[in-house]
């Protein structure tokens, strides 16, 4: 599923390029949830941010930390993966995620279409090693546990571990054995 | 200088934002002497930060009264400087003799030095408007207002500067506050100035006391809402943690004045890490909060 910022603020009549304040991001969250009634289970949520210059830390909070963690609580949880950001969009998201991670001592973090500053396609905190399965997964579309513990030189059970915590955590998707990309 | 009753002449203070502390501790003798002129005679300089917290004295004063202050003895140039940032706009105090208008300075929507003084209200609904709108007008006038430190993310940095700023205002403070922004030279250096002021309740009491236990109380409680996302209202407050890394990234100096303690973040001089922050507690009490950012160049 495809949710487009830019028809969000259209319809919402918020102008862009910048979507800033609380209540804004209060607002196109309620919007967004109410277009996600007919998201399957497990299905991905494209957020489309083309035509956005920046979202301020506030908008930030209420609109993405609040999205991503409904896509994991709420009735039938789903995947996210942002597109189209700008470097200011990235970097706020980044900076929210990173005091929220510092502050309350718990991971967070949302995968990406595109290439981070960091070279990488997720904008958070998380280990090298999880990073290292995100960008392998990507590259091959998907991949078993074995063929994953080989490639990190870990055992399987540990890998299995790592694994299983990514998918809660919403990074990689899970299809019987085999992980795949978001 | 000879005093006039009832007349209080300024110190030339308007300058600088430390400088403006002189003015500060005389705010208590315009209620004991009973002011009701300022003479701005000796004035030789106005900065945005010195200009807001002026509207915030007199809006205080006209609450206080029922009564206007009158500035007299303007210089023409100040006179000029005051009326092209609406200063006068606010009917807070009394208004000058008019100024012909050849004498005005000429004004336009593309403005390459300043965003005209602007009240945040209080409500949100209306303050949101407000602040898009600022942005929206910064967003015009931005690559000419930044042309000394342009990079394509510039004025995306100070959008959101801009925005977490000003909600803070309504989120927070309980009061509207001021918006103003001005590039000028002094002392040959180009100087950017971004103001944000109220007279609200400050940051120290929209903490709770066991939230002040915990994260200080004056100057450190301030430092640790600027380099920690701590929020007073909910369980974390990333705006004005977020503003002082862009900041910091971008070599500026922050400078928060709340009640009676003050922060200032210096990041263009060059100090290791750790050596950048002054503190400042027992100020004279001034309400509410008043924030400074400033870049040199």
């Amino acid at each position: 599923m495809l949710l487009s910022i830019e028809k969000m603020a259209k319809s919402m009549k918020v102008d862009l390029p910048d979507l800033i304040t609380r209540p804004t991001g209060r607002r196109f969250y309620e919007n967004a949830i109410k277009k996600l009634v007919n998201v399957s289970a497990d299905e991905t949520v494209l957020c489309d941010f083309s035509g956005v210059e920046v979202i301020d830390p506030s908008f930030v909070d209420e609109f993405i930390v609040k999205l991503i963690k409904f896509s994991k609580t709420g009735e039938k949880p789903f995947f996210i993966r942002l597109k189209n950001f700008s470097h200011m969009v990235e970097d706020n998201i980044r900076s929210v995620f990173q005091s929220y991670c510092e502050f309350s001592n718990k991971k967070f973090s949302v995968i990406t279409e595109d290439i981070t500053i960091d070279n990488s396609h997720v904008i958070g905190i998380i280990s090298e090693v999880e990073r290292d399965i995100v960008e392998i997964i990507r590259i091959n579309g998907t991949m078993s546990s074995i063929a994953l513990s080989e490639y990190l030189h870990r055992e399987k059970p540990e890998t299995e571990l790592i694994l299983e915590e990514m998918y809660s955590d919403r990074l990689i998707k899970k299809d019987n054995s085999r992980f795949t990309i978001v | 200088m000879e005093e006039q009753e009832g007349v209080l002449t300024l110190p030339d203070k308007l300058n600088d934002i430390y400088s403006f502390d002189s003015i500060i501790a005389l705010e208590k003798k315009i209620y004991s002497s009973n002011i009701r002129a300022l003479d701005m005679g000796t004035i030789s300089f106005v900065e945005p930060y010195s200009m807001t917290n002026l509207l915030l004295i007199a809006r205080r004063y006209l609450k206080n009264t029922g009564n206007r202050l009158q500035l007299i003895h303007i210089p023409l140039p100040i006179h000029q400087y005051l009326l092209r940032m609406n200063f006068f706009s606010f009917p807070l105090f009394e208004t000058p003799i008019a100024l012909d208008a050849k004498k005005q300075l000429s004004r336009s929507a593309f403005s390459r030095r300043v965003l005209e003084i602007t009240e945040i209200p209080s409500v949100e609904r209306e303050s949101v408007r407000v602040i898009s709108q600022s942005v929206a007008t910064f967003r015009k006038r931005g690559s000419f207002i930044l042309k000394h430190w342009f990079s394509p993310d510039t004025v995306n940095y100070f959008v959101t500067v801009i925005s977490e700023i000003c909600q803070n205002v309504f989120e927070h403070s309980m009061d509207s506050g001021f918006l103003a922004l001005q590039t000028y030279t002094y002392n040959r250096e180009n100087v950017i100035r971004l103001v944000i002021a109220d007279s609200g309740i400050g940051i120290e009491e929209s903490f709770s006391k066991e939230q002040k236990e915990q994260y200080g109380t004056g100057a450190e409680l301030i430092k640790n809402a600027l380099t920690s996302p701590i929020s007073g209202k909910r369980e974390f407050g990333y705006g004005l943690c977020r503003v002082n890394s862009i900041i910091k990234e971008m070599k500026g100096n922050l400078f928060i004045r709340s009640q009676k303690s003050s922060v200032a973040f210096v990041y263009n001089k060059g100090y290791s890490e750790g050596a950048y922050s002054f503190l400042k507690n027992d100020l004279e009490q001034f309400n509410g909060t008043q924030i400074s950012i400033s870049l040199y160049g």
